[in-house]
């Protein structure tokens, strides 16, 4: 047993440097594939025709390509990545990766306003799962390599490895400490240096030196936040609200849905180029600090409608990129507000688009660690973390508020599937096994086997602590006490010590406490002080846990 | 994992390396292209004097070839041209910080820092491009940097720091024109022999050339010389009648050489009528000192003998009203009172 675990160890750690190296050379076709195809697409000096032209062709084309050949490559790709580590059992197919690529580079490179980040982590993700299953490993293993994929690939499309490792951590598998930590790293780091050596080192974007003018500016920037909070429900709600009614149109019509997306965003295309594909080349302007507020305002609207509109139709592509377009906009519009008014304590507006940008990452994807230390990486300046923080936080804490659903659950949700959220679990690891013990008396070491019977059977256990309300000595278990001919032996003579038997500390988090029932085969847990491991701090029941998750009631 | 499925990922993998190769060689060429389109139509619009459209192009470059220095170079001097001096100056800064040697990017520090009225750091600046690094051999970048330079110390007056500048420039194998300007220069520094030495150096080449005649008279005035003066300018004037600047210089060297009271052999009578003229030009000009001009008055109105030494008394009071006098618009006064400040009159 042990050499298969060593064998499955040692093979997960060599898949994660190939997931590593195959995700980067992948995502790196990808991005330059859309690139490319989009520069023929629109030549320089292109003719406003070709703006509302080809976007309609190419969501029509995308989404008959979707609808009859690959329907799950349709959308953002992370609620499907989701749905392989929570459903699926870490299975995505090799057809949906290949779809994937086809379609998203169909209809980023025709304009569509949506990212290519999101369809990478899904091709990333689609890839070490393949590999995953290939290389004949136990499905757990498969599903721990859905996000060593998906951090190689938005390291490699981001060119943020370390904001990509987070990313895997905090929104995909949404825990932290999760096991797989190092693999992700790993495969990260490989996906990093493969792009390197292709592209060399050229960030995302170009930003100026970021610099804080003075104090007061940190104000400002917990303004932003409050804005980018705002924006960012705004923008959640409108493409869910729109979601939904897509979704109540006849099935026979997917195919077409695409278009009004193509077609929404044709139209704005042809007076309003900058609205058209991800917009990564106006964000760098608007950064560079000298664009016109009114340009900006008109800009970010029409950017959240767009995308909106794109996304829920149906078409191929992710919302990361154009989250932070929109982040760019809120940003360069307040701080040239702030600007306006506080010339000598303000920083140019291109610092505020540079904060905005994580604050609207934060307030829509609703990872604000990810997006910190994403914009940290983009700029590489150490002075920008604090306003970064006030901002995200604010903008997260807002968004939380006021819609309540994280965007990539709701939008599950909308598909008919209930995917765990970071936050849910956070709200049950803040739960500890103190809040749910009861100081229910122990059994006493001199009562009789038949009294503990009647006892368990009393209160519907199947097992029950000895010893006095200062002191525990040891459990009692039902399958013990039937072993037991002689009913009046004492309960002294029949005990689990404490040294073989599972016991809690208050201080636990309930799901530790499950896992320990689970494994002791006991509903009934004892729990002890840290300090004196005899001394008996309260009992915990099974439907005690149950009743704190929401999941059952403790009928006796 | 299996044989059969490690040669098919090496397989994988060079094939997507090679197609990644070839793509991203593609988008460097094309975006190379498109870079440099951008770049020649910005220097078009900078040439027909459009600096804010040409900066937008240049910046269009920039941003599609970030390695590229010259495009953020043109990029800051379109936007120094434009008045975006913030911006200007946040693109030196990254180009000096990359290469502090850029003879082309310390020269737009020098006029940033220039529009900035910082004069001394503007200098320095000046300083590094002059000795930095250019594109090939960098000599007439190097002696066009110095002029301007030079020009701008001539706008402050810094008449000594000019002539600093100018005296490097001799060593240089220089052509027509930059000589022309060095002797123009060398006038303006009060390098006056300097100046009339390198135009008449000149005019041994092109001896039919008016410019060189009337820069020639414009250091003879300013040596004092002013019936040689007199001569380059009606010898230009002959070549150039048009010249309406020559006419002007003409009729001044002309009745410079009619009130001078230098000339030796200029008899005492004549002298001392030029100095009782000089004094009363000198008295109408200045109007500071009112002892002083009632004195002057006084000295006119005087019955006195047309001697050497009245006609020293005369000059005298006049260089003292001279000296507390506001600037006047006549070109005359000023040429000859610094000639009798500097020379003998006796």
């Amino acid at each position: 047993m042990s050499t298969f675990q060593d064998r499955e160890a040692r093979l997960s750690i060599l898949l994660s440097f190939l997931i590593g190296i195959l995700v980067g050379l992948v995502v790196v076709a990808f991005v330059l594939l859309t690139g490319r195809l989009s520069a023929r697409m629109y030549p320089a000096g292109d003719s406003p025709w070709r703006r509302l032209i080809i976007p309609i062709l190419g969501s029509l084309f995308s989404g008959w390509l979707i609808y009859r050949f690959f329907p799950d490559a349709r959308g953002s790709g992370i609620p499907q990545t989701k749905f392989a580590i929570f459903i699926n059992n870490g299975y995505i197919s090799t057809r949906t990766v290949i779809g994937k690529f086809l379609c998203c580079s169909t209809s980023l490179a025709s304009g569509i306003a949506l990212g290519r980040e999101g369809p990478s982590v899904h091709i990333g993700a689609g890839i070490a799962s393949v590999l995953a299953r290939r290389a004949k490993l136990q499905t757990s293993t498969v599903k721990a390599m859905i996000p060593v994929g998906c951090a190689a690939a938005l390291a490699a499309a981001f060119n943020t490895p370390i904001a990509a490792v987070l990313f895997s951590l905090e929104e995909v598998l949404g825990d932290l400490h999760a096991p797989v930590l190092g693999s992700v790293v790993i495969s990260a780091a490989t996906s990093w240096m493969t792009l390197h050596l292709l592209l060399g080192d050229e960030p995302l974007f170009h930003v100026p030196a970021y610099q804080l003018v003075h104090p007061a500016e940190f104000a400002i920037y917990a303004v932003l936040g409050v804005v980018g909070g705002l924006v960012s429900v705004a923008f959640v709600k409108l493409l869910l609200t729109l979601r939904r009614r897509f979704l109540l149109l006849p099935k026979t019509t997917a195919w077409l849905q695409p278009v009004a997306g193509g077609l929404l965003v044709g139209l704005l295309g042809w007076f309003f180029p900058e609205v058209l594909g991800v917009g990564y080349d106006y964000v760098e302007r608007v950064l560079g600090g000298d664009s016109p507020l009114r340009t900006v305002l008109l800009l970010g609207g029409l950017k959240i409608l767009a995308t909106a509109t794109c996304y829920s139709s149906g078409n191929a592509g992710g919302i990361f990129g154009p989250s932070l377009f929109i982040g760019a906009m809120t940003g360069g519009a307040v701080g040239s507000i702030a600007h306006h008014f506080f010339p000598t304590i303000t920083a140019n507006p291109g610092a505020y688009a540079l904060i905005g940008m994580g604050t609207a990452f934060a307030g829509i994807i609703r990872t604000p660690l990810t997006s910190v230390i994403m914009i940290f990486e983009l700029t590489r300046d150490y002075s920008i973390i604090v306003p970064l923080m006030i901002s995200n936080l604010v903008a997260f804490f807002i968004s939380a508020r006021l819609q309540h659903e994280p965007i990539y659950e709701a939008l599950a949700m909308q598909e008919g599937v209930y995917l765990p959220t970071g936050e849910h679990r956070d709200e049950l690891d803040e739960v500890r096994v103190s809040q749910v013990m009861k100081s229910d008396e122990p059994l006493g070491a001199a009562m009789t086997v038949q009294a503990a019977r009647k006892h368990l059977d009393e209160v519907q256990r199947n097992s029950w602590p000895v010893g006095d309300s200062r002191q525990i000595i040891g459990v009692i278990t039902r399958p013990q006490l039937d072993g037991v001919k002689n009913g009046d032996t004492p309960l002294s003579a029949v005990i689990n010590s404490l040294d073989n038997w599972p016991y809690l500390h208050p201080d636990h988090r309930l799901s530790y406490a499950l896992e320990r029932m689970g494994t002791a085969g006991a509903d009934t847990l004892p729990v002890v002080s840290r300090a004196n491991r005899s001394q008996l701090a309260g009992i915990v029941t099974l439907p005690d846990l149950l009743a704190a998750f929401g999941i059952a009631r403790d009928k006796a | 994992m299996t044989a059969r499925m490690i040669v098919i990922l090496a397989a994988l993998i060079g094939g997507l390396y090679a197609f990644d190769t070839f793509l991203a060689r593609v988008e460097r060429s094309e975006i190379g292209q498109e870079a440099e389109r951008r770049f020649h139509s910005g220097l078009d619009l900078y040439l027909r004097k459009q600096p804010a459209k040409a900066a937008e192009e240049f910046r269009r470059a920039w941003s599609l070839e970030r390695s590229n220095s010259r495009y953020q170079l043109e990029l800051a001097a379109a936007e120094l041209e434009a008045g975006d001096l913030d911006d200007a100056h946040t693109l030196l800064d990254d180009a000096l910080r990359r290469d502090p040697n850029s003879g082309r990017a310390n020269l737009l520090q020098a006029r940033l820092l220039k529009y900035q009225r910082r004069p001394l750091e503007s200098d320095s600046y000046y300083h590094r491009a002059i000795y930095g690094g250019w594109p090939g051999d960098g000599g007439n970048r190097r002696i066009q940097t110095r002029l301007e330079l030079i020009r701008e110390l001539d706008e402050r007056g810094d008449r000594k720091q000019m002539l600093a500048e100018l005296l490097p420039l001799e060593a240089d194998t220089l052509n027509f024109e930059t000589r022309k300007q060095v002797a123009s220069f060398f006038t303006a520094a009060g390098a006056t022999d300097r100046a009339a030495a390198v135009y008449k150096d000149l005019l041994t080449q092109h001896p039919g050339d008016a410019d060189l005649l009337a820069g020639l008279g414009d250091a003879q005035l300013a040596a004092g010389q002013y019936a040689a003066a007199l001569s380059s300018f009606q010898h230009a004037y002959r070549i150039a009648p048009a010249r309406t600047q020559t006419q002007l210089d003409m009729q001044l060297a002309a009745g410079l050489v009619a009130i001078d009271p230098t000339p030796r052999r200029l008899p005492s009578r004549e002298k001392f009528d030029r100095s009782n003229t000089i004094l009363k030009m000198v008295g109408e000009a200045c109007a500071a000192n009112q002892d002083q001009l009632k004195q002057s008055g006084d000295m006119l109105t005087a019955r006195a003998d047309r001697t050497n030494e009245a006609a020293e008394q005369r000059l005298q009071l006049a260089e003292q009203l001279w000296r507390n006098c506001p600037s006047t618009q006549s070109r005359l006064l000023p040429l000859l009172m610094r000639k009798l400040s500097t020379e003998p009159t006796l």
